[in-house]
This record gives C-alpha cells, sequence and structure tokens, in this order.
C-alpha cells in the first residue's frame, strides 16, 4: 500500500543505500571531503525535490548519479570563476592533498588516493561507478545517457590507465 | 594480491563516518518535511492539465499567473479555500485544491472519507449561498453537477474500501454523509420549492448508500414506508367519520397499491436484489406520501351534519399537518 509516508520511508532506504557511493563518486572527483559531504547532502535534497516535482521516472539510484554529476558541474564552474590568485588573496590555501583532510586514512589508502587523483576525470568516474559503487554497465549508461558499447570501452581504458599508474 | 583489486578494496573504504552519515540524514529529513512532495508550482500545472476541463482551462492559466505574481501559491490555495461557487477562486479550490488532496491521498480508507468529505464541502456551500441570499438557480445547477461527479468518485472509493474487506468504515463513511444530508436537509428542503435540482442533489446522495450499501438502505427504505402507513391508517381510522366516502375510498384503494408494492419488495429482498427492493420501498413511500385524504374543512363544518367540536377539529388539523 502506497502511503505519504512510505514514500519518506522509501527515500530514506535509498539514503542508506546509496548515500556512501554518491559521496565517493563526488570525494574522488573533489577530494575535498567536507565539500564532497555538502554536496551529497545536496544531491538527496535536490534528488527529492525533483521527484516531488516531475515525479520519478527513472530509477532512484540513476536519478541520484545523474544530479549528482550535474552538481559537480556546477562545482567545476564555480571553481573556474574563483581563481587561484582570488582564493590567495582571500588568504584561503587551496588543498592539494589528501594530507590536509582531518580524515586518517592508513598509508594504503592514501597511497590509494592518490593514484586515484592521477586519473582522469571520465576514467575516474568509471572506476568509481562500476568497481567501487559496484554498478553495472547498464546502470551506467542509464546515469551518464551515453551507450553502454562507449561505457565499456572507457572501463577498459580507465583499467589500463589505472594499471599503469599502480605499476609506475 | 592484485593491485587493482588492492586499490579497488582501498577505495571502498572511503565512506562516510556514522556521524557525518546522521547529521546529513537529520538535514535531508528536515529538507523533506519543509519541501512536501507536491507542494510545489509546476506540480499545480501538471495537475492542472490533468483535472481542468478545457474551456476552464483558460482561466485557470490566468489566475496561475496572478497567483505567480501575487506571491506564492499558498496563499491563493488558502484564499480559494474560502471561496464559494461564482467566486474567482472557487474553480482553484475545487479543481487545484482539492484534486490535490484527492492526489496526495493514500490509503483506501482516506481517500473514501475525503471523497465524501468533498460532497459534504458541496452542501454546505449551498447553505453558505443561502444565507448569504445570493444563490442563484445557476450556482445551484453548477453545485449540482460537481456533487454529481463527485458523488460517483466517492462512490468508486467507498466500494474499494468495502471490497478491500472494511465495510465497517465504508458505512461509517456513508452514515456520515447521511448525517450531514439531514443537516442540510431544511435548506434543500426550502429551496426545493423553487427549483427541482435540490432534490435531484438529495436524491443523488442518497443513492450513494443505495448503491453501496443496498440492504441496509432497503431496510431504512421499508421502516419509513412502514411508518408512513402506519401514520396513514391511524389518521384514516381516526378520522373516517368526517371523511367524504369517496375520499375515503380513494385512500383505502391507494393504501392498497402501497402494500403491494411493500410485498413487492419484500419480495425482492428474499431473492437478494436489495437495489430493486429499495426501489419498490421507496416508490411505497412517496406513494404513502402522497395520500391525502380529503376531510371536510373547518368552513364546511356547518353544511355537515355530523357534529364536530372544536377540539376534535384541532386534533384533525394537527394530524393533516403531519402528513404535509
Amino acid at each position: 500500500m502506497t502511503n505519504k509516508n512510505d514514500i519518506h520511508q522509501e527515500f530514506l532506504k535509498a539514503y542508506e543505500a546509496f548515500s556512501d557511493g554518491i559521496f565517493r563518486h563526488i570525494y574522488f572527483r573533489l577530494m575535498n571531503r567536507e565539500r564532497a559531504l555538502e554536496l551529497m547532502q545536496d544531491t538527496f535534497m535536490k534528488t527529492w525535490d525533483y521527484i516531488g516535482k516531475k515525479g520519478a521516472k527513472d530509477t532512484i539510484k540513476s536519478l541520484l548519479y545523474k544530479i549528482a554529476n550535474n552538481l559537480l558541474i556546477d562545482e567545476y564552474r564555480k571553481k573556474k570563476e574563483e581563481s587561484l590568485e582570488q582564493l590567495a588573496e582571500k588568504g584561503i590555501v587551496p588543498k592539494i592533498a589528501i594530507s590536509t583532510e582531518k580524515i586518517d586514512i592508513k598509508m594504503e589508502s592514501e597511497k590509494a588516493l592518490k593514484v586515484m587523483e592521477k586519473l582522469e576525470d571520465k576514467y575516474k568516474e568509471a572506476i568509481t561507478m562500476r568497481y567501487v559503487n559496484e554498478m553495472s554497465i547498464q546502470e551506467m549508461a542509464e546515469t551518464t545517457g551515453e551507450s553502454e558499447n562507449n561505457i565499456s570501452v572507457r572501463i577498459n581504458r580507465a583499467l589500463k590507465q589505472l594499471k599503469q599508474l599502480l605499476n609506475g | 594480491m592484485d593491485k587493482t583489486k588492492q586499490f579497488i578494496s582501498e577505495m571502498k573504504k572511503i565512506r562516510l563516518t556514522q556521524d557525518e552519515k546522521m547529521s546529513a540524514r537529520t538535514n535531508i529529513i528536515s529538507h523533506m518535511e519543509k519541501n512536501p512532495i507536491g507542494d510545489s508550482a509546476s506540480f499545480l500545472t501538471r495537475i492542472s492539465q490533468i483535472f481542468m476541463p478545457t474551456q476552464h482551462r483558460k482561466a485557470f492559466i490566468a489566475i496561475y499567473i496572478i497567483v505567480l505574481v501575487f506571491g506564492g501559491s499558498t496563499g491563493t490555495a488558502f484564499a480559494a479555500e474560502a471561496s464559494l461557487p461564482g467566486d474567482l477562486l472557487y474553480p482553484i479550490k475545487t479543481n487545484v485544491n482539492e484534486e490535490i488532496r484527492s492526489r496526495l491521498t493514500f490509503g483506501k480508507q482516506s481517500q473514501a472519507e475525503w471523497e465524501a468529505k468533498r460532497i459534504q464541502k458541496r452542501l454546505g456551500e449551498i447553505k453558505e449561498l443561502e444565507q448569504k441570499g445570493t444563490l442563484n438557480a445557476n450556482q445551484i445547477e453548477k453545485i449540482k453537477a460537481r456533487i454529481e461527479k463527485q458523488t460517483e468518485k466517492a462512490k468508486e472509493k467507498i466500494e474499494a474500501l468495502k471490497t478491500s474487506g472494511d465495510s465497517e468504515n465504508a458505512e461509517r463513511i456513508i452514515e456520515k454523509l447521511e448525517t450531514s444530508l439531514q443537516e442540510h436537509e431544511k435548506v434543500l428542503e426550502k429551496l426545493n420549492d423553487e427549483n427541482a435540482s435540490t432534490q435531484e442533489i438529495k436524491e443523488t446522495v442518497r443513492d450513494l448508500k443505495v448503491i453501496t450499501f443496498p440492504k441496509q438502505a432497503a431496510e431504512n427504505k421499508l421502516e419509513n414506508a412502514n411508518k408512513k402507513i402506519e401514520n396513514v391508517q391511524k389518521f384514516i381510522e381516526k378520522n373516517r367519520d368526517k371523511m367524504p366516502e369517496e375520499s375515503l375510498k380513494q385512500a383505502q384503494e391507494k393504501l392498497t397499491e402501497v402494500e403491494q408494492k411493500i410485498q413487492e419488495g419484500t419480495a425482492a429482498v428474499t431473492s437478494k436484489n436489495f437495489k430493486s427492493a429499495f426501489e419498490s420501498f421507496k416508490e411505497a413511500h412517496k406513494m404513502a406520501n402522497e395520500i391525502k385524504p380529503e376531510i371536510k374543512k373547518p368552513k364546511d363544518n356547518q353544511s355537515f351534519k355530523q357534529s364536530q367540536d372544536s377540539t376534535s377539529r384541532n386534533k384533525f388539523s394537527r394530524n393533516d399537518s403531519d402528513h404535509k
């Protein structure tokens, strides 16, 4: 039976299931934990608003990733606008490395994150979605709006680059 | 261990801490509560497309623009709540506010309750308009059309509730609606003299019970019809002397017809055809109502030899008025 509370329940279930994945998805791109946390939260709020306005045609999972990607695009745009000089003027030193993160990350993780940082953005996304967040190729295609074929090719290339970085 | 696999497993360790997860969750929940699904302008538009009859759509768009310009749909929606037929905002109330609520009401029982409530609202509107003294035939027609439409919907929902096995609540909803109808009966009755539509409104709402609970409706009707017959019989018994022979005969013939109708109805009950039983009882009730035996009018007194004291005449006229 559908009930207004059920919609709330369903949405919170989706939060439990996908919040870590969405967080990672954003985090690996921005490499800024605090900002990633904010954007993860925004992603869920925006998704809720979207469902309210347009209803949910997609699965909630792919809707979440789509909205997260849109927020990432906005974020990149903002970053471009605020040049590094401006940041320096404001007295904010841009965060470069994982060492500035508050969370203790063990050596191995730290190394791995550094490798992740070096990956090209589109490969980062491919690796994160396919292997870290364990999405199917079909789901990835649905989310990114690209063909399954394209996705498969990209995953292959991403793996190749990853292996090079890990061995290099 | 494969470096790639190791890399992936390291990456999987990156996740939200318990605190982070909880605090974001709290924020999201409060966002959800502040922005309930459905409470947005575009949802309104969507709803309006679904529910607005084409001829009203233009009017709606105009109103909608006014809504946008004068700040917020909620204000208008609230203002519309108090509107009456003929008001500018009335279509917003019935076609938007109420439809949205219908849409957002889940659960068979609440849906049935809400649809019944809408009929009650329409009845209340008639009363309000009547009290304001602005009620006209056109408005009655409009309300009648809405009541008919909404009765259909209510019937659907109540039947769904009944089929789901909860006939207890279905009956309760119908009863509530009947009480509401009784409350408004006076107004409807008063208007009935000028406009036959009010009678139809009454019938429409009444029929809801017949359709959903034919058995109870038939039983009720039978009871009412019997009461009426009893009254008529008593009246005839008491006033036998004062009635012209022809009139007495007529009344008795009619009474026999009524009793036949009752028998027809009872037969239908035995064959479990409650709907037609209801119809028969209804017919019987109506016929019994129509029996108005002719009796000596007070001014005719002198021309009759029978003595008649004032007390019996008073009694008589009291009885007479009971039968009107």
